[in-house]
């Protein structure tokens, strides 16, 4: 299961958009009067199922449309199936670097970023190992013009060096943001640390290094390569019309490109020696855990590790959790198993002022290990399963939520597995593997899985140098 | 624009739009059309409002119930018993030696709460299959909080408190609602102080839960997968309230002239908040203000600062904040932290002020305001704690739950002439607080 790591960008994104308000309140006082009309584009108001619309173009392109009322908001997201290093030597951050290009490219008049903004929607860029998200949340009645907008801009981009250049800067930016975050510092040292090779080994942002030798060129041709109808999808979760979003991206759908293959991100020869960062620390120390887990293709063995990381990591009610919060309630713990082709990853961080790495680590290696070193009983077996589901069915109560998981699961190979796949009855493939599950199985992946060896990465506290270079 | 259901529920429903609106009807013009799930209302005989919006997307129920004790009504020299005593009810033990928080963990679920200006908001969020039990735990435990945790809740309460008076972002919204609220509890600290809070006694807690025990200003509003037979479930659970009306909430004195204050905390960089009057959410006034948060640029939601029970203080907020669940609201801008040139930064906004409360501002930029102000308000409901949250304070408008609909048309129906109506009318008189950086020589 994917959970989302956005909230600590929300700050900054605010103070962006307070600057650039203040910034157009200041000069556009003495600019002409315009007639300019307001929003009136209706939505429909056509009855629709609340199934989804499950749709295969003949160019390869997916679209997934489903209905949801709760809120008159609708989510449409592409995702785009493809490497966060690029195809070829690993360029870090090239991935990246294009999917801010596509959002900033003008072509002749306002950029992506601007007409969501001009029209009171979010637009939100997300880049994972294998795959890119471009994602507008937006009130339902703008969801056609800015479905139209979308496909036009992402589905084939055409990049020029101003949009380029705008991205380079704004990805610049977040590789000096990321750094202040020491769960996301600790999440890709990890995975590096897994990972001799592939996309799963470099962090999506990059380095400034690769960054300043990538040209428009490379973000073109990368463009050129991923970005083809095979190895995308639509997905309109909300207050929409299915069958209009059908014939809009029909309208506009670009032709088939050659498919690519996903590049294989091999397993590194690892041990549980703490692996220290060399890198100055932020004023936090932090320790990550990791262990590889099974692929997508194993459905049930990956809901069983779902289940596992939710009984482990939940957020407040995870048995480490309680333990490493209960240690220091101001430490910063997350964890999730991270569903992916092959293999997938289950992984905590722990981070905070106060936290000594090495000790936390310890804890957390024995709360883990105590809590799988016996089968669950029946009873509590049941009632976590209960509270799992509901964790999974609260975080799908928005149309992103919804929608993120259809884009997750496309992009990993496996999109009737999505958990958003089903309907109030939990009918579809995810819940139906959760309903399979039982004590004995579930201990039975513990043991395979999380009784090995974890690997494991230590974020000193204090601005210290491991390397003994200072 | 659909129409709202014909529910499950008859009730008094539409008190609606025909009856005394605050604000004018909405145009219907070219306006977009738009409208939250249909949602029914009912009064209860005691004056409860069970309000229900349901959807049928995923089989989870949100509840906010808000009971009429907040910020306003806590007595000056109980500052903090809100939040004590919203805190004892999540601990109080309802299914054997389980807390109310905990039952609904175990299930997968949460309850919350949250200190408004007048009221306390309990959220509950689970699976539609535990609704019932979980609904009628909270019920209790609303009446009657745990009081032998009070000693543990005091001391938590006194920590939370020492560590928000740290917070320079809450130093300066605490200062500017001293002076804006001065003569009403909304004037204290939200988490109270480590005084007030160290002498607070269960006599106290049982005075507060006795202030806001009434049918007349609660209010139930239901979210999700809700069925007839939940609704009903709710509305007996509240049935037995007694129908009687809480004490008026106390006004706070009128700000007759500018303020500046100024503390000092530990932080690297200055911040500001400059603060004007605002009208309330049911104001008629409303709607402009909310098209010049949009072109003052929002820093976030009317959520933004509220003291909760599962939600950290913030750390870095620029821009305008509207709070406009109290009567008169508030219109901040926060200025500062990472931001070099604060000076330019305040210079600016008096600018922008002023030109608000000219006749320069252009169409375009009204257009793009009011798109931003409609962006907003439809993007921050999204979840089933802020949609329940936004079905009940529509619920006890005057005009029902059509409220929530009404909102945005009236937005588009904004003209230049009520923006600088508006900023003429209430962005004077500012309070300013200013935190310093504590160092010594700056």
């Amino acid at each position: 299961m994917r959970r989302f790591f956005q909230r600590a960008h929300a700050a900054r994104r605010l103070r962006c958009g307070f600057i650039v308000s203040m910034v157009v309140l200041m000069l556009a006082w003495t600019g002409p009067a315009s007639a300019r009309q307001d929003p009136a584009s209706p939505a429909s108001d056509t009855a629709l199922a609340t199934q989804p619309s499950l749709t295969q173009f003949p160019d390869g392109l997916t679209l997934v449309a489903r209905r949801a009322t709760a809120s008159p908001t609708a989510a449409i997201e592409i995702w785009i199936r493809c490497p966060a290093s690029g195809y070829g030597a690993p360029r870090p951050g090239l991935a990246r670097l294009t999917a801010l290009a596509v959002v900033d490219e003008k072509a002749g008049g306002p950029s992506l970023r601007e007409q969501a903004r001009m029209a009171g929607a979010q637009i939100a860029v997300s880049v994972y190992h294998e795959s890119t998200e471009i994602a507008l949340l937006t009130p339902a009645y703008l969801s056609p013009a800015l479905l139209d907008t979308l496909v036009s801009r992402a589905l084939r981009p055409h990049l020029d060096q101003a949009a380029f250049e705008s991205a380079r800067q704004r990805l610049a930016a977040q590789q000096v943001a990321s750094m202040d975050m020491p769960d996301q510092v600790l999440r890709d040292s990890l995975f590096a640390q897994l990972f001799a090779s592939g996309p799963l080994h470099d962090s999506s942002f990059g380095d400034p290094k690769t960054l300043t030798g990538l040209t428009l060129d490379d973000i073109s041709a990368f463009a050129a390569r991923a970005y083809v109808p095979g190895q995308e999808i639509v997905v309109t979760v909300g207050d929409v019309d299915a069958s209009d979003v059908s014939k809009r991206i029909a309208a506009v759908a670009p032709g088939a490109g050659p498919l690519q293959v996903m590049p294989e991100s091999s397993i590194a020869p690892y041990s549980d020696t703490p692996i220290s960062l060399t890198r100055e620390s932020l004023n936090a120390g932090g320790v990550a855990i990791g262990w590889v887990g099974p692929p997508i293709a194993d459905e049930r063995a990956a809901t069983a590790m779902d289940f596992l990381s939710d009984y482990l990591a939940h957020p407040s009610e995870g048995v480490v959790t309680k333990v490493v919060l209960g240690a220091d309630a101001s430490t910063m713990f997350t964890g999730q198993f991270v569903t992916l082709r092959k293999p997938g990853v289950f992984y905590v961080t722990a981070s905070g002022a106060k936290l000594d790495p090495m000790l936390t680590s310890t804890l957390i290696r024995d709360a883990v290990r105590a809590a799988v070193r016996q089968q669950l009983s029946k009873d509590e077996f049941e009632r976590a399963r209960a509270a799992f589901i509901t964790h999974l069915l609260r975080d799908m109560q928005t149309s992103q939520g919804l929608a993120d998981n259809y884009g997750w699961y496309f992009a990993q190979g496996a999109l009737p597995y999505s958990p958003s796949a089903t309907d109030a009855s939990l009918s579809g493939e995810y819940f139906k593997q959760v309903a399979s599950l039982s004590p004995d199985y579930v201990f039975s992946i513990a043991r395979r899985y999380l009784q090995v060896a974890p690997a494991v990465i230590i974020l000193p506290r204090g601005a210290v140098h491991i390397s003994g270079t200072r | 624009m659909k129409h709202r259901g014909a529910g499950v529920l008859c009730a008094s429903a539409a008190l609606a739009s025909m009856l005394l609106a605050a604000a004018p009807a909405p145009t219907k013009s070219s306006l977009p059309a738009m409208s939250f799930a249909a949602a029914t209302q009912m009064k209860l005989a005691n004056g409860v409002i069970i309000a229900s919006q349901p959807s049928a997307d995923v089989p989870v129920v949100g509840v906010q119930v808000f009971v009429p004790g907040g910020l306003v009504q806590q007595p000056g020299n109980k500052a903090g018993i809100a939040s004590v005593t919203a805190a004892l009810v999540l601990q109080t033990k309802v299914e054997g030696s389980t807390t109310l928080s905990q039952a609904a963990a175990l299930a997968g679920g949460s309850v919350s709460f949250t200190l408004d200006p007048l009221d306390t908001r309990y959220y509950l969020e689970c699976h539609e299959a535990d609704f019932a039990r979980l609904f009628h735990d909270l019920r209790v435990a609303l009446g009657h909080p745990d009081v032998s945790q009070l000693a543990a809740q005091r001391t938590q309460a006194i920590a939370n408190a020492n560590a928000l008076t740290e917070n320079p972002l809450e130093a300066a919204y605490a200062m500017v609602r001293q002076v804006r609220y001065r003569g009403t509890g909304f004037a204290l600290p939200d988490q109270g102080s480590s005084v007030t809070i160290a002498g607070l006694s269960g006599a106290d807690v049982a005075a507060f839960v006795a202030s806001y025990t009434h049918g007349a200003g609660t209010i139930v509003a239901l979210e999700g997968a809700v069925t007839q037979p939940l609704t009903a479930a709710a509305a007996h659970e509240f049935e037995s309230l007694p129908a009687s009306t809480p004490a008026p909430a106390p006004t706070p004195n009128a700000v007759v002239r500018l303020h500046q204050i100024v503390a000092h905390r530990n932080v690297p960089a200055p911040w500001v908040a400059v603060a004007y009057e605002a009208p309330g959410q049911y104001s008629s006034d409303f709607a402009p203000m909310l098209v010049i948060e949009a072109l003052l640029g929002s820093g976030g939601d009317v959520h933004s600062f509220n003291y909760t029970s599962n939600e950290l203080a913030p750390q870095d907020f620029v821009g305008a904040y509207y709070q406009y669940e109290v009567s008169p609201g508030s219109m901040i801008v926060f200025l500062g932290g990472a931001n070099e040139n604060l000076d330019q930064s305040v210079r600016d906004l008096e600018t922008g002020i002023a030109r608000l409360r000219g006749d320069k501002i252009t169409a375009t930029l009204i257009s793009e305001a009011k798109k931003t102000a409609l962006g907003d308000y439809f993007l921050s409901v999204t979840r089933f704690d802020d949609l329940a949250w936004l079905l009940g304070r529509s619920a006890a408008s005057q005009e029902g739950v059509a409220f929530e609909n009404n909102v945005p048309q009236r937005i588009m129906s904004v003209k230049a002439a009520d923006i600088q109506r508006v900023a003429r009318r209430y962005l004077t008189k500012e309070t300013i607080a200013i935190v310093l950086p504590a160092s010594a020589g700056r």
